[in-house]
């Protein structure tokens, strides 16, 4: 029987990787509107502003996500958006995954490419909304080849390993913690001894650099406080699902901070399961790693994340690295510790793919009906280890309608724009026209003006102190709502105050601080009422320089990535035989 | 005869279960908390 010309396989696992994709994010795909839910957070067109650059006066976690998401929606709309980018990080893990395994056949690349997208990391941080993460995660499936001292497999790009390896390094990026998870990753595999590789790993070193500063920027030139509440440290360690400590939970790719992110079967038997298929797989490839085709260095790495992920959930950890953080600006945008499990993801997908690879031929050879059903049984891994993923995702995926009221207090803030504060004071709420889970504040998101919100996080029991000085001081004031509040809030620059009248805490609140001296009702339908202050025109946050500063490095480190990666610095194109990273 | 008929039929019934097993499961164990009835100001819960 002739055998299946490898692009025709290659395209075959790309249409299951959008099968698998696409069945983990249907409602998203198929129901309009925008999806609103924990972090997960779309609204038509998110203004593009200084804040959506990082410049705000909170911590710079979205820079450039926001920028690009807000320059993206001047032409698509948000939720048409929400639908290309939220899938196409999994699409992008799932393609790069079974390219990775490309020296396998088909059914190992086939459960790589599944377990790729189904797996308790991607489903737990689509859970709690974080789908950016994601793009960080998919970019490491791409970047083992190119930067693996054994230079992978396949055929090697023309313009060089590390200049193949600039539009993921950004891709990743796009999100702080990405661009240092992706960034760290890219040394960690692809730095070369020897004298020389000198030229090769200065370059290296200078793209995972450049992609550093679209949030190091803002982070230097916005009002944020540099450090962080400790107390975020312990909140959001790694977590252990069932019984045993949160390194078994993180060997099964779970362990995320956030209960209500993770699938029920994390805490059963299945969880158990998928952290012994992992340790066992891992283990198996551990003992000969070459023979088996792992990449060298994909190991140690991988190992070592898994170690940074369950670091401040040790004895003493916890506690080591909140010192670090309220001594060490910046180090609070790392403090999510199952994040830094990513690249033992990567290790524990293809080690299950070689695993597989190895075992089932030996099964055919003994009995063909056990080897077909050990191929089932690998392709269907996924599911088999993890059938509730879809449950989890689908919930907070699931696009919501916005009342008009969003729209008409939009059209009002835009004609005027003043400083605006939204109020529960609160980051998150339960709105009754969206799902039943606490929910990021849209206004940012809404209103083309600065918004100050509460950034004091409460994860159970614990208090995590925000970095932004404005709202502090805001929160002193509307502690207790009153008819004095609208005085009291305008004297600190406030124009516009938002109240979400149909969420809990909120009665009385809009009647009580509206009939205060001067301050006019707006609008008041759907749940939303828009209070006019009198004044209110400070602009708290980052001086007018900054924000062209940011603007222009962001647009500078885009095209440093196109001239890198396409190789047009050469000025050398027509020698293909060149190496230029 | 073993290979033929028992293997495929042991596979079968093995995969099935284990498909049954995890979907009922999921299905049937609620959350340790429901969600609704959470503070409205927690970004989540450990």
């Amino acid at each position: 029987m002739p055998s299946t010309p490898p692009r025709v396989v290659t395209a075959a696992l790309d249409g299951w990787v959008t099968v698998v994709a696409g069945f983990l994010v249907w409602p998203l795909l198929v129901r309009t509107g925008y999806p609103f839910a924990r972090d997960l957070v779309f609204t038509p067109k998110l203004p593009l502003r200084p804040e959506t650059l990082g410049l705000g006066t909170s911590s710079p976690r979205a820079a450039p996500l926001d920028a690009i998401v807000a320059v993206a929606s001047t032409i698509v709309d948000g939720g048409v958006l929400a639908k290309v980018l939220v899938p196409g990080a999994l699409l992008l893990a799932g393609w790069g995954a079974h390219r990775l395994a490309s020296p396998l056949a088909w059914p190992a690349r086939m459960a790589v490419a599944g377990f790729a997208v189904w797996n308790p990391f991607v489903v737990e941080r689509l859970g709690l909304g974080q789908w950016a993460l994601l793009y960080a995660y998919a970019a490491l499936f791409w970047m083992v080849p190119l930067l693996s001292p054994e230079g992978g497999r396949g055929r090697q790009p023309r313009r060089g390993p590390v200049a193949a390896s600039a539009p993921w390094l950004a891709i990743a990026a796009i999100t702080p913690t990405g661009a240092v998870l992706a960034g760290s990753f890219a040394l960690a595999v692809g730095l070369r001894r020897g004298r020389g590789q000198i030229g090769r790993n200065g370059r290296l070193i200078l793209l995972v650099t450049l992609v550093q500063l679209p949030w190091l920027v803002p982070a230097a030139l916005g009002g944020a406080a540099a450090l962080s509440d400790p107390a975020g440290v312990s909140a959001f360690a790694a977590r252990s699902e069932r019984p045993g400590p949160a390194f078994f939970s993180l060997a099964g790719l779970g362990g995320i901070w956030d209960r209500l992110s993770a699938p029920g079967t994390r805490s059963g038997v299945l969880g158990f399961a998928t952290s012994i298929v992992v340790v066992v797989a891992v283990g198996l490839v551990a003992l000969r790693p070459r023979r088996l085709g792992l990449p060298a260095r994909l190991l140690p790495v991988g190992i070592a994340s898994l170690l940074l992920a369950g670091l401040t959930s040790l004895p003493g950890g916890a506690a080591a690295m909140g010192d670090l953080t309220s001594v060490i600006p910046g180090l609070g945008l790392l403090r999510d510790a199952q994040k830094w499990l990513a690249a033992f993801v990567v290790l524990a997908v293809l080690c299950v793919g070689l695993v597989l690879d190895h075992i089932l031929p030996l099964l055919r050879r003994a009995a063909p009906a056990v080897g077909i059903g050990a191929a089932a049984v690998g392709v269907g891994l996924p599911w088999l280890l993890l059938p509730d993923g879809m449950a989890v995702v689908h919930r907070v995926v699931q696009p919501q309608s916005y009342p008009p009221a969003f729209e008409q207090a939009a059209r009002v803030i835009a004609a005027d724009p003043g400083p605006v504060i939204t109020l529960p004071w609160s980051l998150y709420r339960v709105f009754p026209w969206a799902g039943p889970y606490a929910t990021y504040d849209p206004a940012s998101r809404w209103f083309d003006a600065p918004v100050v919100t509460d950034d004091t996080l409460r994860v159970g029991s614990i208090t995590i102190g925000g970095e932004d000085p404005v709202a502090s001081r805001v929160g002193t004031v509307v502690q207790s709502p009153s008819r004095g509040t609208g005085a009291q809030l305008s004297a600190l620059g406030v124009r516009y105050i938002v109240v979400y009248t149909g969420v809990q805490g909120a009665v009385g609140m809009a009647d009580e601080i509206g009939s205060g001296p001067g301050v006019q009702t707006l609008v008041a339908a759907d749940g939303l009422s828009l209070l006019q202050l009198p004044g209110g025109t400070e602009s708290a946050g980052a001086s007018t320089y900054a924000a062209p500063v940011v603007a222009a490095v962001d647009l500078a480190v885009l095209l440093a990535i196109i001239v890198a990666s396409t190789g047009l610095a050469s000025g050398r194109r027509r020698d293909r035989s060149v190496t230029l990273w | 005869m073993l290979k033929t008929v028992v293997a495929p039929v042991v596979t079968g019934i093995v995969l099935a279960a284990l498909s049954l097993f995890g979907l009922v499961q999921s299905q049937t164990s609620a959350p340790a908390k429901n969600p609704a009835s959470q503070a409205i100001i927690s970004y989540g819960d450990r």
